[in-house]
Formats: structure tokens, C-alpha cells, sequence
């Protein structure tokens, strides 16, 4: 059985451990740990960095300056310059509706779905459960080619609605909801019941306030999510104007293959709405990977 | 007054229960099948119905503008196991999964275990470790492919640095698809990290604490607590790697296009070339089900962890 506990995410410098040893074998081994994270932090942060800077060079500097990280003359020029070769506002717009749309239907509908399957009593309850789990081994490019033949059908390729109902009917969301609203106690819905609420009003008044953490987890990483989406976008779209901003940028490397000062200024634009929520509110962008860990 | 206060107090709780009696069964379930009814709609039409419908398409010779689309059996399928192109991707895919669970597992854990140390800074590396989780695979492939630059890359710098002999990284068909995996290593541990890390938090204290007095020193506490009560959560983290890495694409598509002379080329690459590029859509439709075959397979070991068994 796993225990996936959240709780211990928020890191307190000054919480004592359980370690009451104080050895020069300790101080070593903290020692050793110490620099061991420092390592893997600059791993991970440095490529952001240099392309950041890089970004900030003249575009006929970049290479005859490689070897100079810091630019001297620092300057947004390939910034203004991939933004008035592409429709980069256009793509970041449609990345945005695209995002907020997908976490607002989730939202909405796995919450209702998974109060349901958690504390509904109807006929077909397992059955509905059978089709959750059964969906999600089912790898999302299997159904592509399907799914595009009844999207032309329909005649909604180039359509927001196009990209968005695939992440939409992803089954995670209403299986993490599901298991989140079975450890409600049933004593709680009963004496809502009591008073007279039906079960859209104990939904509304008592299931959807108490699951603000888990809303917040599951919006956050499904925004991640859909921001990063590139397969299905890719596929389903025919028109430039509809792309996303990843799709958009992704496809600039063939034509940019030698100005890389612009392809990476677009790249940080990219980024850089991403990484700025992240370091705003890294706790629930932690626990919404260790919530919905199978989603990725 | 205070009377009639209290009769309607009586009149509420009365009215109260009247409502559940007066609802009844029937009303209640059909409230029921309204809320679930939209994700139920959702799954059928976007899922279900085309995740049959691969297999349908995959039995049937089908370019999407054709006038009628002819029935071939299981032709597909047997093109499919005599393709050398097929078979390389499912090499290069299960080497790329492979390096992936032998590399970035064992690091994850390694970095959770540190963080559980609760050293100070402890919340400054974990958000560094993690930050490249939250950017898109299409920015790191970028931000790699210019680190690879065989001329101009900080990785080439540093090798030259330190007197190494210089790479070619994405442009030589030997080292292309172990380059993705490095960066795709990079990327994706600290996902893992913080899976293991929420394992480790679940592990209560006083388990150590009991040891510590018994006298375990830190290497025995590992050995006798930390793992075996970890083995779950390492389950978990191993299959969804691998689920995970089978559908290797956008960093392919980004960086090389699956080449060079065809190094890169990967099981969702293949089929997005089949399928999208030339709209040989049964034969991408086998393709897509033997990927779902597979993937399957791991997911059954899987649901022996997963499914019921996840506390959340």
C-alpha cells in the first residue's frame, strides 16, 4: 500500500530531526549531503540560466562572444524581433484560453463526477468506475487517429474545442477526486441531509470548500499540463494562428536553425509565465505532482 | 413570539426531514446520473468509442480522403512485425525507457533521501531540483539542443575544459538517442524525486525514533525501515517511468526529427509519421495498438499499487 502524504512538503530549516546524534560522522555526512545538492541544484538551474543569457546578446554576438556567459551589452533586440516575426501574442493567447479552459472544465466536471463515484448511490456506479480506471491505461496517442477522423466529422479541427476535449476527458482528475472525497466521513453528508440539502447542495456548500486543497493541486498541475501540450495540438491543427505557444516555438527550429538569440528569447517567453507561478507557489505545484504523480 | 420562534425551528428540522423521505430514492438517483452523466459523455465520445475505433481503423487499408476504405485483416499487423523501421523504434524506445529507470530512478531516491535530512536550505534546492518538472518539454529540448551545439555549447565547453575529447552529441547517430535520454534524465527527476520524497514524509517518526533507541545507526535505520517501507512507493515510481517513457516524442520531434539516419526514431515518432505525415492512418491505428499492448502490459503490474491501493 502506498502512502502518498503531502503534509511533510512545506520545508521548515528549523524543524529539529529525529537525528539526535552529533558526531563528526554526522557532521560529514551533512557535510557531503550539503554539497551534493548544491551540485544537482546548479545542474538544474544553470541551462536556464545561460539560455536566459544568451537571449540577452545581440544576435551577431552570440558566437563570437561564447565564451563571455555574462553579455556586456545586455539587450531585449531578439525579444522585440522574434515577437514581430511571429504571432507570438496570438499563440500565447490561445495557449492561455486552451489552459484555462481545460482546468476550468475539469475542475467542474471531475469534481461532480468524483463526488459520485464516492458517495452517489445509483445503479451503474461501478460501472461508470470500471470505465475510469479502464481509460487510464489507455495511452492518449492511441486514440488519435480515431479522434481526429471525429474531429474533421464534426468539422471542429482548428478549433479551441478540438485541443481542449482530450485533456478534458482525462480520467485522472476524477479518480484523484474520487479518492479524495471518500475520506469525507459520511456522518458530515448525513447531517447535511438532515437539514434539507440535496446533493447539489451538500456539493456546493460542503464537498467543494472542503477540496480546495486538492482543487488547487489538480488545476495547477492540468494547467502545466495543457501549457506543455504539443502531440495532439500539432496533429489537429492546420492553421498557424491556431497554434499554441509550444507548438508555435517548437516548430520555429527549422527556420531559426542560426539565429539562436531569438529562438531562446522565445523559449524564456515560453517559460517564463511557468516558472514565474512556480516560484511563487511551490508547495502546490510540489503536492499536485505528488497527488496526480500519474499523470504527467 | 419565543413560541412561534420555536415552531419554526420544529418546522425547519421537521421540513428537513421531510425532504429526505419526500425525495426518495428514485429523485435522488436521478440527481445522481445528472452530475456524472457530462464525464461519462466525455470518456465515451473521446476515449472509448475512438480507442475501439483504433482497432477498427487498424484492420482496414485507410488514407483519410480515400472514397472507401478496403478491409485487410491483420495485413497491417504483419507489415508491422516484418518493418526493420518498427523494430528499431521499439529498440530505441525500450533503450531510451531502459536508461531512464536505471539512471533517473535511483538519483531520485538518492536526492529525496537527502532532502529528508531536513538540512537547512532544504526548500531552496528541492524548488531548483524541480523546476525543470514545470517547464515544457519543448523549452528544455530547445535550451538542450543549444547546450549539445558541437561548436558553441556549454557542454562542449566543459568537456574541453576539463581536457576531455569533445562530442557530437544530436549530430552523430551513435550518441543522438543517449543524449535525449541525458536530457531527458534531467527533466524528469525531480517528478520522481518528489514522489519519493512524499513516500519518505509518510513514514512516521516514531519508527525511527523506536529504532534510534534500540540503537540501529543510520545505515541499519535505512536498511531495516526506510527501504522495505519505500517498496511500494519505488514500485509505483518504476512502472509509471516506464509507462511513461514508451510514449518518448516531443523531445524527439524538437531536437532531431528522429534522425540522424533514423538513431532517434521512437515507437509515437514512427506512428506520428505513419499516421500525420503520410496519412497511412491503419497502418499508424497497428501501431498505436501494439504501443497500447504494451503499455498495458506494464500497467497490469501496476495496478497491483495503484487502482484501490493509493492513499491519498
Amino acid at each position: 500500500m502506498i502512502t502518498l502524504s503531502t503534509d511533510g512538503l512545506e520545508f521548515d530549516d528549523n524543524r529539529p530531526s529525529v537525528e539526535q546524534e552529533r558526531s563528526w560522522y554526522d557532521l560529514l555526512a551533512k557535510s557531503v549531503a550539503h554539497l551534493i545538492l548544491i551540485a544537482a541544484s546548479a545542474i538544474m538551474t544553470i541551462p536556464f540560466i545561460w539560455a536566459f543569457l544568451t537571449s540577452l546578446k545581440p544576435e551577431n554576438k552570440i558566437f563570437t562572444t561564447i565564451r563571455q556567459i555574462i553579455p556586456a551589452n545586455p539587450t531585449f533586440a531578439n525579444y522585440i524581433n522574434v515577437w514581430m516575426q511571429n504571432p507570438l501574442d496570438r499563440w500565447i493567447l490561445n495557449s492561455l484560453v486552451l489552459a484555462v479552459g481545460v482546468v476550468f472544465f475539469t475542475l467542474v466536471l471531475d469534481t461532480l463526477a468524483g463526488y459520485a463515484l464516492a458517495k452517489g448511490d445509483f445503479k451503474g456506479k461501478s460501472l461508470v468506475y470500471t470505465l475510469v480506471i479502464g481509460t487510464l491505461v489507455i495511452p492518449p496517442q492511441v486514440v488519435l487517429v480515431p479522434l481526429y477522423l471525429e474531429m474533421n466529422a464534426l468539422n471542429w479541427s482548428n478549433t479551441y474545442w478540438a485541443i481542449m476535449v482530450l485533456y478534458i476527458a482525462n480520467p485522472f482528475g476524477t479518480f484523484m477526486m474520487r479518492q479524495f472525497f471518500l475520506g469525507v466521513p459520511d456522518s458530515l453528508l448525513e447531517a447535511a441531509r438532515m437539514d434539507g440539502c440535496s446533493t447539489i447542495q451538500i456539493y456546493t456548500r460542503i464537498m467543494l470548500p472542503l477540496a480546495k486543497p486538492a482543487l488547487s493541486s489538480l488545476g495547477v498541475f492540468t494547467f502545466i499540463f495543457v501549457w506543455g501540450a504539443f502531440l495532439w495540438p500539432l496533429v489537429i491543427l492546420n492553421d498557424s494562428a491556431m497554434y499554441p505557444l509550444q507548438v508555435g516555438i517548437g516548430l520555429l527550429t527549422g527556420r531559426y536553425s542560426s539565429q539562436w538569440g531569438q529562438l531562446l528569447a522565445a523559449v524564456i517567453l515560453a517559460a517564463l509565465p511557468v516558472i514565474a507561478a512556480y516560484l511563487l507557489a511551490q508547495r502546490t505545484f510540489m503536492e499536485g505532482i505528488a497527488l496526480t504523480g500519474g499523470k504527467g | 413570539m419565543a413560541q412561534s420562534q420555536e415552531l419554526q425551528r420544529i418546522r425547519r428540522r421537521f421540513s428537513g426531514y421531510l425532504s429526505v423521505s419526500n425525495v426518495g430514492e428514485n429523485d435522488t438517483d436521478l440527481s445522481w446520473y445528472a452530475i456524472v452523466l457530462p464525464k461519462v459523455v466525455l470518456f465515451a465520445a473521446i476515449l472509448l468509442v475512438p480507442f475501439l475505433g483504433a482497432f477498427y481503423i487498424s484492420l482496414h487499408e485507410w488514407a483519410p480522403l480515400a472514397q472507401s476504405h478496403p478491409f485487410v485483416g491483420l495485413d497491417n499487423y504483419v507489415r508491422l512485425f516484418n518493418d526493420p523501421v518498427f523494430w528499431n523504434a521499439i529498440i530505441n524506445t525500450a533503450g531510451y525507457s531502459f536508461a531512464l529507470l536505471v539512471f533517473d530512478v535511483p538519483i531520485a531516491l538518492g536526492l529525496a533521501l537527502l532532502l529528508n535530512m531536513n538540512l537547512r536550505g532544504t526548500k531552496f534546492y528541492s524548488g531548483a531540483i524541480f523546476l525543470p518538472v514545470v517547464t515544457s518539454w519543448v523549452v528544455v529540448s530547445l535550451i538542450w539542443s543549444w547546450l549539445y551545439n558541437p561548436e558553441y555549447g556549454l557542454l562542449n565547453a566543459a568537456l574541453g575544459t576539463i581536457g576531455l575529447p569533445q562530442l557530437s552529441w544530436l549530430q552523430s547517430s551513435s550518441t543522438a538517442l543517449a543524449s535525449i535520454a541525458l536530457m531527458s534524465i534531467w527533466k524528469h527527476i525531480g517528478f520522481n524525486m518528489v514522489i519519493f520524497l512524499a513516500g519518505l514524509k509518510g513514514i512516521p517518526d516514531d519508527f525511527y525514533e523506536a529504532a534510534i533507541v534500540d540503537g540501529a545507526n543510520r545505515w541499519e535505520r535505512f536498511r531495516y525501515i526506510t527501504l522495505p517501507l519505500l517498496k511500494p512507493t519505488t514500485f509505483f515510481v518504476v512502472v509509471v517511468t516506464l509507462i511513461f517513457s514508451f510514449r518518448v516524442y516531443t523531445q524527439v520531434y524538437v531536437m532531431t526529427q528522429g534522425g540522424p539516419v533514423r538513431s532517434t526514431y521512437t515507437i509515437v515518432y514512427y506512428f506520428w509519421q505513419t499516421g500525420f505525415q503520410q496519412f497511412e492512418m491503419g497502418y499508424a491505428s497497428a501501431i498505436a495498438v501494439v504501443l497500447f499492448l504494451i503499455v498495458f502490459g506494464l500497467s497490469t503490474l501496476q495496478q497491483r499499487t495503484w487502482g484501490d491501493n493509493v492513499e491519498y
